[in-house]
């Protein structure tokens, strides 16, 4: 029941929110927010070896922006980091059928995916390689 | 899918549907109520009955009750037509009306195409209540205040302004009230032979009656004089031109009639209703029921919900048939203004849902309806990502 007409790919990823909630001791946590904090993307994700082996995301914000967190989520994981810049705004908004006037749900998450990038481009965080 | 949106419409209550098909049928009574036959005559006994059945549910004179399309025409033709006539030329120029921010549109949309015809417009804010007090609209008051148009009960958090303290008020000072009852009529008790308003609009379908036909009420003593908005046969007293719809206004005093006969018991019904849900809903954290510390009508809850956003919060409730405060569902994307005077910011008036409960709510829908709701917030609070500092 999709009473009002959201994309299919939205309204699924709203309603059954997959990898919704918080890592363990993750590597690394993305962020991304519009001003004045009305929709906020937050991932974590855990490495393993040089690729994403894990990643959970939270989400505040219309339908459209929680799908796209679940969307996020669910792409970076198995990417190395050099894969990551390909995940941007027009290939979420494709995937999600997001309509234009919701371009900026998808911006969001191509913030997110850059926050991510900023920190997996980087030497791993201590706790990675510890393990 | 539970229906909890009755004041925004209400179902055709089936005895209303019975009482309309008469007049709808093939071969049934399909009279011009105008015409000198007995077709004509049989439909005009019908259409006066039923004006005796809306007379009766205000406490007015069936004389005193011109039949429009519903409230807008209702509120357009007391308002514009009241000032038009104390000053035909220039549609009440030069004249002041008092009313409230939190009217519903056919109320401000007609102040304001006033004030492009020089008529100057106060518009009151409510208190943190969410009421407009006797004592506001009579401290806007000027010399030249020809006319207060106040909303009987608020249509987002069914507070119910005091309009029978601030009538007699109006009445010493001369100044005309008119008083917009869609959410009062046929739901709280209304006793115009008590209470000297001067003009009173309703709509049928808010009390299970069919759309597209309401009344305005206007009283005969002392008499206000309107202007008519439609000009035409001379209908209603010269008040309102066009052939009265048979059908419809059989429907709207078939309406009124159960209305009335039902109102004590059914106020009483729905009041527990809504405690049953507002207590079924406080079982969640942050949230504000907006209009709480005021009176209000029976069947209405306002709450607004701290830690989730608007629209997912209307979104994840597909199943329920409720108004909300989000964008993505309300006609105007501004944040309710109702809310916003109640101390309510944009995000969380945004994150607010009205509930309206009516004759066909049973215990179930509410119990089945607060449960979606604690889930899904529950759900939406644990999905947001903790605020930095």
């Amino acid at each position: 029941m999709n009473p009002f007409g959201y994309p299919a790919p939205v309204w699924r990823l709203f309603r059954e929110t997959p990898r919704a909630g918080e890592l363990d001791a993750p590597d690394h946590v993305a962020a991304a927010t519009t001003p004045a904090s009305r929709a906020r993307l937050s991932l974590q994700v855990k490495m393993s070896g040089t690729r994403i082996g894990d990643a959970r995301f939270q989400a505040y914000g219309c339908p459209t922006t929680i799908a796209v967190g679940a969307h996020v989520a669910g792409q970076v994981v198995g990417r190395e980091a050099r894969e990551l810049a390909a995940i941007d705004a027009k290939s979420i908004k494709e995937a999600l059928e997001i309509p234009d006037d919701r371009t900026h749900c998808a911006l969001l998450g191509e913030d997110l995916v850059r926050s991510l990038l900023s920190q997996v481009g980087r030497a791993p965080a201590p706790a990675a390689v510890a393990r | 899918m539970i229906y909890l949106d009755y004041a925004a419409t209400t179902p055709l209550d089936p005895r209303v549907y019975e009482a309309m098909l008469p007049f709808l049928r093939p071969g049934g009574v399909h009279g011009n109520p105008s015409s000198d036959h007995a077709a004509g005559r049989e439909a005009r006994a019908a259409v006066e009955q039923a004006r005796g059945h809306v007379a009766a549910l205000l406490g007015a004179t069936p004389a005193e009750i011109v039949f429009t399309s519903g409230a807008t025409e209702g509120s357009n033709l007391a308002i514009k037509g009241a000032l038009e006539f104390l000053d035909p030329a220039g549609r009440g120029a030069g004249r002041h009306l008092v009313t409230s921010r939190t009217e519903h549109k056919s109320v401000l949309d007609t102040c304001r195409y006033l004030e492009t015809r020089g008529v100057r417009v106060t518009y009151l804010v409510p208190g943190a209540d969410g009421r407009v007090t006797a004592a506001r609209v009579l401290d806007a008051l000027a010399p030249e205040t020809a006319l207060v148009s106040l909303m009987w009960v608020n249509n987002e958090t069914g507070v119910v302004n005091d309009v029978e303290a601030l009538a007699p008020r109006l009445r010493e000072r001369g100044v005309l009230f008119h008083v917009d009852a869609v959410q009062a009529a046929g739901k709280i008790p209304v006793d115009l032979a008590r209470v000297p308003i001067d003009l009173l609009s309703l709509s049928a379908h808010k009390f299970y009656g069919p759309k597209g036909i309401g009344a305005l009420f206007v009283r005969k003593r002392p008499r206000a004089r309107l202007a008519p908005q439609m000009h035409g046969s001379g209908h209603e007293q010269g008040m309102r031109s066009g052939t009265l719809p048979t059908h419809q206004i059989a429907g709207l005093g078939e309406a009124a009639r159960i209305a009335l006969a039902d109102l004590q018991p059914e106020s009483a019904r729905l009041r527990a209703l809504r405690e049953r849900l507002e207590t079924a809903l406080a079982v969640l954290p942050g949230i504000f029921v907006n209009g709480a510390s005021a009176p209000r009508a029976p069947g209405i809850l306002n709450v607004s919900f701290t830690g989730v956003e608007g629209e997912s919060l209307r979104a994840a409730l597909p199943e329920l048939a409720v108004s909300s405060g989000s964008a993505c569902s309300s006609a105007t994307r501004e944040p309710s203004f109702v809310l916003r005077a109640m101390g309510r910011d944009d995000e969380l008036a945004g994150a607010s849902l009205r509930f309206s409960l009516g004759r066909f709510t049973t215990e179930a829908e509410v119990d089945a309806a607060a449960a979606q709701v604690v889930a899904q917030v529950r759900r939406l609070r644990a999905l947001a990502p903790r605020q930095a500092a």
